[in-house]
């Protein structure tokens, strides 16, 4: 899947969420992608944030990239 | 077996707390206080004779058949009319009611055609019966006055005009129930006695029954005592024999009907008065349009071939299948395990649909399984799910009838739920009142003794703010109902939500310029549901098919719990799911990331439990939902696919991406009935079977898990889930079924919420509401009673977000699609039927002005053009649309509305978008070049070639 | 009598408006209607329906079900005879099958030249002057097929 269509369907996800406060966001968002997306959507989008390529949303990349607070 | 019929208690058996005990005829009875002294003898198995009366229509009293001799009581009351009471004692069968009875026989023989013999409904006929119980044997009125010769100036040819039903004035004996049945049951009131007197006629409204306000649900033919209304197969084929109890394949509702049989021939389809869904009522397409399943495009025999534009080539079971699993096989050994998947059927049943997912989790050895809910109800699963803990509805359809006040949402019952219309309409004539938000001017805003109370007319689009400032309204006028949040729901998420709302952002006055809804309007609806009494929401897919469709789940959720609607009857958030087992579809486990019973796949102890059962590792990583599934086939990815009953190139969105998805694939095997449009661009065709031809069970929007009953054989030698155990067999993976009883009860095994479900429960209820099991051996008609499923209710925060589909210069007028009565969805069966005759091509609704505004009048060709694509459309004018906004339905291929749709969804679903798109319409004199392009097409990707003789 | 309008869906819509109001307007609308249009045509039965939240069907039970209410124009004049027993008994029938044989038609028929329609009527409570009559709206007495026809010809054209 392009990433393109990742970064819009993300950034809509980051959308919705954005109504929380941060962190909440950030794991709501990481939640709803690991349920949802299959590793491959993940890894694509994962590795188009670590590179800022694009256009995902700041807490989409945060959701992906950063590792889950234990 | 026989045929069974369901006994007629002649006026409805009251339901009430208190008993009253009378004695009929010497013997001591008992019933609900207020039953009538027919149906209080009808119990002790008494019949009084009856010709007015019947059990679905309240007691009329014109007949005078009925009447009764009661001690202590003048004269000679009707029996219907008249309510049992305590001590009462009642004589049914004397010298002086026989006399009065054989009078009144006499009159009504007096003016009737003497045609018994020859006569549709010779067997089946109540003035037959009665003019037998009565003991008529002469008739002495001579010639006169009368409506039965042909010369007699009263007399009205039979009228035809309907293509399922005939009605003969000549043998009418104005008794009134098809015109109460219309009124009572139906609710459409196209039907009245014309003129007075001798001269009373029963007309639809003073033209023939097609040019009338009848939707053709039948409800009067099946309430007609006489040949007057019969249905045209009876009189074809006469009287069945047998009677199997099924479930409709049509909508959500899921009627039960009795399958009248002669042999394994069909002869009509009437209502069941024992299905709870239905209670004895149906519409035009499950009474009627059942043809389809024995047309002659039905496909028997599989076929295959390697290219699209080759002809089919029918062959063996064993090639076609043999041909399929080695293209898998060889497909993923060349592209990798999760080049393939499948997509299970909403109108398949629960087994079968089991047995797909079962096939591709254990056999593909992915989770790459997905099913027509993703473009329909998905949001309702993931909002009701978060909020609620269930992915279904809460109530039982019944529960209508305690609503005091009902919010119809992006539905349009009286077309897609008919039947449930008729409950509802139903209760609003009893007083409820009723709020409609929806772009058009739906049937029910205003209809026969129908009157919405506020039509919130709203642009496309903009249902979250309009949710928002209802909520507003709300919580700032105080009108939340404060105990059932505290003791209910999660009060941390209440809070942030409450405050949310406040926000003078959120207000009726500030949302006006967005939604389009005056805001008297909103704060007036907003008051009604909060106080109104017992509030229910309905909905539809104008909820759930827009990129913001699971947040307005969630935001009705939100209202529901605000206002402490839930957990009874009367109330509650109902999906109104569209297809016949759409809901078991979801249930049995058809999404990429859920195992059966709504349990993710990443859930170790769920899983484990499967691949103790199954004898295979499973996949913990959701797979690919369809529209996954074509992006990584037009990518180079995704090789092969395995659809059972399902039709995406016509119903899912952005036609033009379906087919190149498609295309791009290396095997596309079909399971189906007929050669639908996706066949089309198909390698393998496996014929599939109706519901007619096989057992199972479908789960209809109540969550109702009814049985679906053989009537007849396969036609294509087996039943879709033989096919499927036969191509998992050719697959290297074993099934091993002899009936669809022994698939639920592994289901049963497996899953929680169906555990207590078999078949022996379901023979001895006839259906039941899941979660059923040890918790709730009779199943759960309302749900979330005393604590929600997921423990406290959770209020979520629902930001309006815009779609980023906007109208602009180019693109200034916002599509919105919907269906109607007559066709169903694809259009694959109906249209296969008479109901063609009622809407023969979808057209474009257009407001007036905008019609004005481009030089269109009614019947032109316009162009309907969008970013993705342009279709050319016969318009109508309409008054119910808004300006802005035009409209049209999905029935028939040849139409292409979906390839103007766009790639626009839901953000936590991927439910298209189909309701809002930006489009242009113009005049044009030609159709699209992707029509004309389909009109080539169709013939060349359909031919099949003539059968290869086995030497050749 | 007033001379009917020409029929006008807007008028008749304004009419409809005026009396949706009243309890159980279906009655009150169509005699209205006809009073301003001289009949109740088929197009204004949707009208009606839609105004009342009826159906079409049940506007068209209760029209067809009252005789008085015309589905076509009538003749220039109309002649409402009574027919009931205290007319009867002092030679009612007689002089209503005089009238109309002498006009050509039968009841509710209106003569080839469109200048008079015939109807009965059940009792206008003048049966101490029997047989009575209803000339355009005016009583008569003692109404012979002279008596109406003379009548008419003071009304005309």
């Amino acid at each position: 899947m392009d990433t393109a269509k990742l970064a819009r369907m993300g950034n809509q996800i980051a959308a919705f969420f954005r109504s929380y406060p941060e962190e909440q966001a950030v794991a709501s968002i990481r939640d709803h992608v690991r349920q949802f997306w299959t590793p491959k959507m993940r890894e694509t989008a994962r590795a188009a944030c670590e590179r800022g390529e694009g256009g995902f949303d700041p807490l989409v990349v945060r959701a992906l990239v950063e590792r889950e607070r234990v | 077996m026989g045929l069974m019929k369901e006994l007629d208690t002649g006026t409805p058996i009251r339901v009430a707390a208190q008993t009253v005990t009378l004695t009929i005829d010497g013997q001591s009875v008992s019933v609900p206080a207020g039953t009538s002294v027919m149906a209080a003898a009808m119990t002790m198995g008494t019949k009084i004779p009856k010709l007015c009366a019947t059990d679905m229509l309240e007691p009329f009293g014109s007949c005078r058949l009925c009447l009764v001799e009661i001690e202590g009581r003048r004269g000679t009351p009707a029996s219907c009319t008249t309510p049992s009471e305590d001590g009462m004692v009642v004589h049914t069968h004397t010298p002086k009611l026989a006399k009065l009875r054989k009078g009144v026989m006499e009159l009504y023989i007096s003016d009737h055609p003497l045609d018994c013999l020859t006569c549709a409904s010779n067997g089946d006929c109540e003035l037959q019966d009665m003019a037998g119980a009565v003991g008529l044997r002469e008739v002495r009125y001579g010639e006169g006055e009368n409506h039965v010769a042909p010369a007699s100036d009263r007399f009205l040819p039979k009228d035809t005009s309907n293509p399922y039903f005939t009605y003969d004035p000549s043998k009418c004996i104005v008794c009134n129930r098809c015109v109460r049945a219309c009124e009572e049951v139906q609710g459409t009131f196209a039907l009245t006695i014309e003129g007075r007197g001798f001269d009373s006629r029963v007309s639809p409204g003073g033209t023939d029954f097609f040019g009338s306000e009848c939707v053709s649900c039948g409800a009067c033919v099946q309430a007609c005592p006489t040949a007057t209304l019969v249905e045209n197969t009876v009189i074809e084929k006469g009287q069945p024999e047998r009677a199997v109890v099924t479930t409709c394949a049509y909508c959500g509702v899921g009627c039960s009907f009795r399958a009248e049989m002669q042999g394994d021939t069909l002869v009509r389809m009437v209502p069941s008065k024992g299905g709870k869904a239905n209670e004895g009522h149906s519409c035009v397409k499950g009474r009627f349009a059942w043809g389809y399943a024995t047309h002659k495009d039905r496909i028997t025999r599989p076929m295959v071939r390697d290219r699209i534009t080759d002809p089919w080539r029918e062959v063996s079971w064993q090639e076609a299948l043999g041909r399929a699993a080695s293209e898998f096989r060889r497909i993923q050994a060349q592209y990798g395990k999760d080049a393939i998947g499948g997509i299970t059927s909403s109108r398949c049943t629960n087994e079968e649909t089991y047995l797909v997912q079962k096939l591709i989790r254990a056999g593909f050895g992915n989770n790459n399984v997905d099913t027509c809910a993703r473009v329909c109800h998905s949001p309702t699963g993931y909002g009701l799910k978060t909020t609620f803990g269930t992915s279904a509805g809460t109530q039982d359809f019944k529960s209508v009838a305690k609503a005091d006040v009902v919010l119809v949402i992006g539905a349009n019952p009286t077309d897609g739920h008919p039947v449930f219309a008729s409950r509802l309409k139903k209760r609003l004539r009893q007083g409820a009142k009723l709020i409609v938000a929806d772009p058009r001017r739906i049937d029910l805003v205003k209809g026969p003794h129908v009157r919405a109370e506020h039509h919130l007319q709203l642009v496309p689009g903009t249902n979250v703010a309009l949710m928002n400032a209802i909520a507003h309204v709300i919580v700032t006028e105080g009108l939340v109902d404060e105990r059932y949040v505290r003791e209910r729901c999660d009060l941390g998420d209440f809070e942030s939500w409450a405050r949310f709302v406040a926000e003078d952002r959120h207000s009726p006055e500030a949302t006006e310029a967005v939604t389009g809804v005056p805001a008297a309007e909103v704060r007036a609806a907003a008051r009604l549901y909060a106080t109104g009494g017992n509030g229910a929401i309905y909905y539809g897919l104008g909820v759930t098919e827009h990129s913001q469709g699971s947040t307005m789940v969630m935001a009705m959720a939100n209202l529901a719990m605000a206002t402490g609607n839930i957990g009874r009857e009367g109330v509650g958030v109902n999906p109104l799911r569209g297809q016949n087992n759409v809901q078991g579809s979801c249930d049995m486990g058809s999404f990429p990331h859920e195992l059966p019973g709504y349990r993710h796949v990443s859930d170790d102890a769920t899983r484990e439990s499967f691949e103790a059962l199954w004898g295979v590792t499973l996949s913990s990583d959701p797979g690919m939902r369809i529209p996954n599934m074509l992006d990584e086939a037009v990518a180079g990815t995704f090789k092969g696919i395995y659809i059972q009953g399902e039709d995406i190139v016509q119903s899912d969105p952005d036609t033009q991406h379906v087919v190149a998805g498609l295309e791009a694939m290396e095997c596309v095997v079909i399971q189906d009935i007929f050669l639908n449009e996706t066949a089309k661009y198909a390698h393998v065709f496996l014929p599939g079977s109706s519901f007619l031809e096989k057992d199972g069970t479908f789960t209809n929007a109540e969550r109702r898990i009814n049985r679906v009953r053989k009537v007849m054989a396969p036609l294509g030698g087996m039943a879709d889930w033989e096919v499927t155990i036969a191509f998992a067999e050719a697959l290297g993976v074993p099934m091993h079924y002899g009936h669809p009883s022994e698939i639920m009860d592994e289901i049963a095994a497996l899953t929680p919420s169906f555990a207590g479900v078999s078949y022996a429960l379901l023979e001895e209820k006839g259906s039941v509401q899941w979660p059923c099991n040890a918790a709730a051996p009779e199943g759960t008609p309302i749900m979330h009673v005393d604590r929600f499923v997921r423990g406290k209710g959770k209020f979520m925060i629902t930001e309006f977000v815009a779609t980023e589909e906007r109208t602009g210069p180019r693109f200034p007028l916002i599509l919105t699609t919907g269906r109607i009565l007559s066709q169903y969805n694809v259009g694959a069966q109906t249209r296969r039927t008479a109901n063609s005759r009622w809407h023969e091509e979808d057209v474009l609704e257009i407001h007036p002005f905008d019609a004005e505004q481009r030089g269109i009048v009614e019947g032109d060709l316009v162009s309907v053009a969008s970013r993705s694509g342009d279709i050319a459309l016969h318009a109508v004018i309409s008054e119910r649309m808004q300006p802005g906004v035009v409209y049209t339905t999905f029935h028939h291929a040849k139409s292409g509305a979906n390839v103007i749709t766009t790639e626009f969804s839901d953000w936590a679903t991927n439910c298209p978008e189909y309701k809002v798109t930006a489009v242009q319409v113009r005049r044009t004199n030609r159709p699209s070049d992707w029509q004309l392009r389909f009109e080539q097409e169709d013939e060349a990707l359909r031919r099949i070639g003539p059968a290869l003789d086995a030497a050749e | 009598m007033q001379r009917p309008e020409p029929w006008n869906a807007a008028r008749a819509s304004e009419i409809i408006a005026g009396l949706s109001g009243l309890e159980g307007a279906t009655l009150p609308i169509l005699h209205a209607l006809q009073d301003a249009f001289g009949h109740v045509p088929d197009a204004a039965v949707p009208l009606v329906a839609d105004a009342l939240a009826l159906s079409r069907a049940e506007v068209h039970g209760c029209l067809t079900f009252y005789h008085d209410f015309r589905r076509a124009p009538a003749g220039r004049h109309v002649v409402k005879i009574c027919r009931a027993e205290a007319c009867q008994s002092v030679g009612g029938e007689q002089a209503a099958a005089d009238l109309l044989s002498r006009l050509g038609i039968d009841w509710h028929g209106t003569t080839a030249d469109g200048a008079l329609t015939v109807e009965p009527v059940y009792c206008l409570g003048l049966c101490a002057c029997g047989p009575a009559a209803l000339v355009d709206g005016v009583p008569v007495g003692r109404a012979d097929a002279d008596a109406v026809l003379a009548t008419i010809e003071e009304h005309a054209p």
